[in-house]
């Protein structure tokens, strides 16, 4: 009957408006302060834009604050652009973390999955609550940790970064790695293969999804990490990080000078984006390393 | 060879002036190797973490507070050991007083800062000299449609406010037998809340701005002709002079009328310190002549000429007195460019603030002043749900909870401040 | 190469993750604990000497542990459930298999949680300001709806924290939650509509039920979480805008006051001792909860 049809394409379409409705919404919400950023890091103010009359369209759009970022040369003992040099740090030590954050993460999931362990259970919850307690009270600590080990450096940044991605990410490794059939590798030791070399060829490849995800979590935190990267090396403005480069331009650590807020903004962007374009790529695996969670029965 | 390092908190600016002055000193003193560590934080905590790991740099350019506290936990070298009085008479006597905790002198000043009255020419010819002409002049203004003054007392953290807190008569701390107490329970603070609260609601010609500073709601106003006074520190003054050029004035803080007194801002320093070897892990063998170099470094960064760099090249005011002189003889110079003039006669005014100040007190105790005061000035001026009484007797009483809940302060028994709500902790356990 | 035992193996496989773990955080728990034992401060710096219990029992007569307590829950549970619902609804419209431009949804919609954090904050601070930021100033007007001050109000400073920690952190759910839709066959549903299901049975009786560990999962992790995340609420409004001598009354939750104990007044011990307490409150918690759900077993 033509109601019936009628009411059930009403509906629909009713559906679909609130969630286009619901979707656009939040898609202006969420770009809103983004906006904001980029509009300040063109601005030749150092102020936050959001404070300015007529916000929205800026008047005069200005390249001063990128300009100076990329080729600024602030320091005098680094002899070339000082920004990209430390976005070069950034990048390594992201790098770094990330492939330490897949290795433990993988080869303790993978552990929690196939091998037998003893006190399994309990180290597993042993591990996984220790990490609750906060940075208020790990920082001190493991500074004059560090300090003593002669680990104030990359080295002992990695360190400090890996255990917070790799915990939760052997978690989701083990997960993911039930799924894999064990078929595969009883098979390739069968034909001689160490078992270390059948987690490598076989078990690495098929659990992609989540060995990216660690691995892009790992990058993440290292890449924007601020406190401990400053706390580690800050005292040697040689070897920073581009976060701890770009507190220093935009003058955020001296509270009685007067912040360069569009310098800040422009260091933002062109850190964020290069992030943000990876993200967007990624989503694929992180969609399918997050549905392991969906496989806890 | 000696090698010192040294906690560089200059900002980009300032380390123009810097770095000729690191040239300089290298030349001058080519056994002594300088490892600069840029951007170094100002604070106390950093370098207590630092100290404890015995890793702390050899020289640090601090405030003086920070510096106080770092002083009173034992980080930092007393230099009245190795110079002699009449080294300090060259710096501003108020500079000097910043750097001395228990009569000795812990750092060398470089500059000092402090907040003024900055207004716009467009609606104020002649700045007030009392806080009647103030009030007079801002009720002028306010008819015009234009805030007389904008200051977000609610807002304050009790840096500026302290200047009025003087200004009534009354002081932050007071020492009773050898001992230091907070002394915000006082006629003078309420006094000195009752008469902004008066310009801000009955008067209605005080903006109690969210935000200050030129970033802050203050600045936005000033520099969009929308008030006509603010109170806020030279390391804005760019921006301002930026906005509204030749409109721009500075001034000292009035006199408040009841009382004669200046209001008189707090004197902040910077200037820079030396760490004991416990803190910097500098063996005993190679300390003396550590020592000796980090003396040197000091003295010469703190000396005339580099003085005077500051100033060229990011307008620190000094504070030693001769490129203090200097600095005024500059700005005295006739020139045709209108610009300089224009900003010659603001940098004068602010100066001339520095002749009117008060110290900013360095001991550890400071820390807890600003949430005291603070938190209670939210109450009384935004939520307005508290009198003026009160709010002094709350202040005081939270600063001593917060001060012996941090082992700052025995239960002294003093009568005046029997009737305090205060936690009682046993004396033994200091 | 000789065969390891299974045990000794796995055992091995575990350990580089066992190592970085106690190295990072049992040293600093096992610091931390010993240093809440000392008087530790800024003037105890080099010669700090144990004394016993006297953090706890400072901690305990200032009279502040209960609204401490009550504003950390409030902060926790207050942003985890909006979260938490808003990941979920958005998670529910995109997995329409009828939707159009999903991906470009998706990419805008996760842009919060690529973006670095502690910059959106700082933005989101200047947006706040009262009255020129650009929430009180326009859009909260076009909304018809009352201006929210952090720094003067205390309802002002919550809903200030909770819409900003929403913005932050809701991308996260909405993934999680749609990959974990994503991953319930379609043949379900299927087999529901022929026997002629509504759309809201379908919901309770199909995707809630399998999507009811991964909630459990998320929500605990997220519990502890946002729970130590004091940065948003230190940039905004920095434990304003009173003093934590009543529930609510401000927004100091326990580990923005610890953190502020340790370093805005270096008073490590106090702080030490407080970071403590959070911690065994949080793990208790935890343990509680995954016995609860049994989510244990399903993950070893």
């Amino acid at each position: 009957m033509p109601s019936r049809r009628a009411k059930r394409i009403a509906l629909k379409a009713l559906r679909l408006a609130i969630s286009y409705i619901v979707l656009i919404v939040m898609a202006a919400w969420s770009v809103l302060p983004l906006y904001y950023i980029i509009m300040t890091s063109f601005s030749n103010v150092g102020t936050l834009v959001s404070l300015t009359i007529s916000a929205l369209i800026p008047k005069h759009i200005t390249l001063e604050a990128y300009r100076e970022l990329l080729t600024g040369r602030f320091i005098p003992t680094i002899k070339v652009p000082n920004f990209p040099l430390w976005v070069l740090h950034s990048i390594e030590l992201a790098g770094a973390t990330a492939l330490f954050s897949v290795a433990l993460a993988m080869l303790a999931g993978y552990a929690l999955s196939r091998l037998d362990m003893p006190a399994k259970k309990s180290l597993a919850t042993f591990v996984y609550i220790i990490t609750f307690l906060p940075v208020t009270a790990t920082t001190v600590p493991l500074y004059l940790l560090f300090a003593r080990f002669h680990l104030l450096n990359y080295a002992g940044l990695v360190l400090a970064y890996t255990p917070g991605t790799a915990v939760f990410a052997a978690f989701l490794a083990k997960l993911s790695i039930d799924a894999i059939p064990p078929d595969y590798e009883e098979a390739a030791m069968i034909d001689g293969l160490s078992r270390f070399g059948a987690f490598v060829r076989i078990v690495f490849r098929m659990a992609l999804p989540v060995v990216a995800l660690t691995a892009l979590l790992g990058f993440l935190g290292a890449y924007m990490d601020y406190a401990t990267a400053y706390a580690f090396i800050g005292s040697n403005s040689n070897a920073w990080t581009a976060m701890l480069g770009l507190w220093y331009l935009a003058g955020l650590y001296n509270y009685a000078s007067a912040p360069a807020y569009n310098i800040f903004a422009a260091g933002a962007v062109l850190m964020g984006i290069p992030l943000m374009a990876l993200f967007l790529v990624s989503q694929r695996m992180m969609t399918r390393a997050y549905s392991s969670l969906a496989g806890i029965k | 060879m000696v090698t010192i390092t040294v906690a560089d908190s200059y900002s980009t600016s300032e380390n123009a002036a810097f770095n000729a002055s690191l040239a300089a000193f290298e030349q001058e003193y080519p056994w002594i190797h300088v490892e600069v560590q840029y951007g170094a934080p100002i604070g106390t905590s950093p370098y207590l973490q630092e100290a404890q790991a015995g890793k702390a740099p050899i020289v640090i350019r601090e405030t003086s507070d920070s510096g106080g506290a770092l002083f009173a936990a034992g980080v930092l070298v007393n230099l009245s050991q190795y110079l002699p009085p009449s080294y300090f008479s060259q710096f501003n006597p108020t500079a000097v007083e910043d750097w001395t905790l228990n009569g000795a002198v812990y750092g060398l000043p470089d500059n000092i800062n402090y907040i003024v009255m900055f207004y716009n020419k467009k609606f104020i010819t002649a700045p007030p000299n009392t806080t009647d002409q103030l009030i007079q002049i801002a009720e002028q203004v306010n008819k015009t449609g234009v805030w007389g003054i904008a200051y977000g007392i609610g807002d304050d953290w009790g840096y500026r406010f302290a200047a009025w807190f003087a200004g009534f008569g009354g002081q932050i701390f007071t020492t009773v037998n050898g001992k230091v107490y907070p002394a915000l329970n006082s006629s003078a603070m309420v006094n000195a809340l009752e008469f902004w609260y008066n310009l801000t609601y009955n008067l209605r010609v005080n903006y109690l701005a969210p935000s200050s500073g030129a970033g802050g709601v203050e600045g936005q106003l000033f520099m969009a002709n929308k008030a006509a006074i603010i109170f806020d520190g030279p390391w804005d003054l760019m921006t301002y002079f930026k906005a509204l050029g030749c409109n721009l004035g500075a001034a000292p803080l009035p006199v408040v009328s009841s009382t004669g007194l200046y209001a008189a801002p707090l004197i902040g320093s910077t200037g820079w310190v030396i760490t004991t070897p416990q803190a910097n892990g500098v063996p005993k063998s190679q300390w003396n002549a550590t020592l000796h170099a980090a003396l040197l470094f000091i003295e010469f960064m703190t000396n005339y000429t580099n003085e005077i760099n500051l100033w060229n090249y990011a307008r620190d005011i000094p504070a030693l007195k001769s490129a203090y002189n200097y600095a005024i003889s500059q700005l005295s110079q006739p020139t045709s460019n209108q610009t300089v003039a224009c900003l010659n006669q603001v940098m004068k005014g602010v100066l001339e603030q520095s002749l009117h100040g008060q110290k900013f007190p360095n001991i550890p105790q400071m820390a807890y002043y600003w949430p005291s005061f603070h938190q209670y000035a939210v109450w009384y001026f935004s939520y307005r749900n508290l009198s003026a009484v009160q709010a002094a007797q709350g202040m005081e009483s939270y600063f001593i909870s917060q001060l012996q809940a941090n082992g700052l302060l025995e239960p002294a028994p003093i009568a005046a401040l029997e009737n305090l709500m205060v936690a009682e902790l046993p004396a033994s356990r200091y | 190469m000789p065969r390891l035992s299974p045990k000794v193996e796995g055992f091995l496989y575990f350990l580089p993750l066992v190592v970085a773990v106690l190295f990072l955080f049992l040293y600093p728990v096992l610091y931390a604990v010993y240093i809440s034992f000392t008087n530790m401060n800024l003037l105890h710096i080099f010669n700090y000497r144990l004394v016993g219990l006297l953090q706890y029992e400072l901690m305990l007569r200032q009279g502040y542990l209960a609204s401490l307590l009550i504003n950390e829950v409030a902060w926790t549970l207050g942003s985890l459930i909006p979260m938490m619902a808003l990941g979920f609804a958005l998670a529910l419209i995109l997995n329409q298999r009828d939707l159009y431009g999903r991906s470009l949804f998706y990419a805008l919609l996760i842009l919060p949680w690529a973006f670095p954090g502690f910059i959106s904050l700082l933005v989101w601070s200047g947006m706040w300001t009262d009255p020129y930021g650009f929430m009180n100033r326009y859009l909260l007007p076009f909304l018809h709806l009352p201006h929210v001050d952090l720094v003067h109000s205390v309802w002002g400073a919550w809903t200030g924290l909770i819409v900003t920690n929403l913005w932050l952190s809701f991308p996260y759910y909405m993934t999680v939650f749609y990959s974990g839709l994503q991953s319930i066959p379609s043949e379900l549903y299927e087999l529901a509509d022929v026997d002629g299901a509504g759309a809201l049975a379908k919901f309770a009786r199909i995707t809630l039920p399998s999507l009811k560990k991964t909630i459990a999962f998320v929500f605990i992790t997220s519990f502890v979480f946002t729970w130590n995340n004091f940065y948003p609420i230190y940039v905004l409004t920095g434990g304003g805008p009173g003093i934590p001598s009543k529930p609510i009354a401000s927004t100091e939750t326990f580990i923005v006051y610890a953190y502020q104990e340790a370093f805005s007044y270096n008073n490590y011990a106090f702080a030490a001792a407080l970071s403590i307490v959070s911690t065994a409150i949080t793990m208790v918690l935890a343990v509680i909860v995954l016995k609860f759900t049994g989510i244990l077993e399903g993950l070893v």
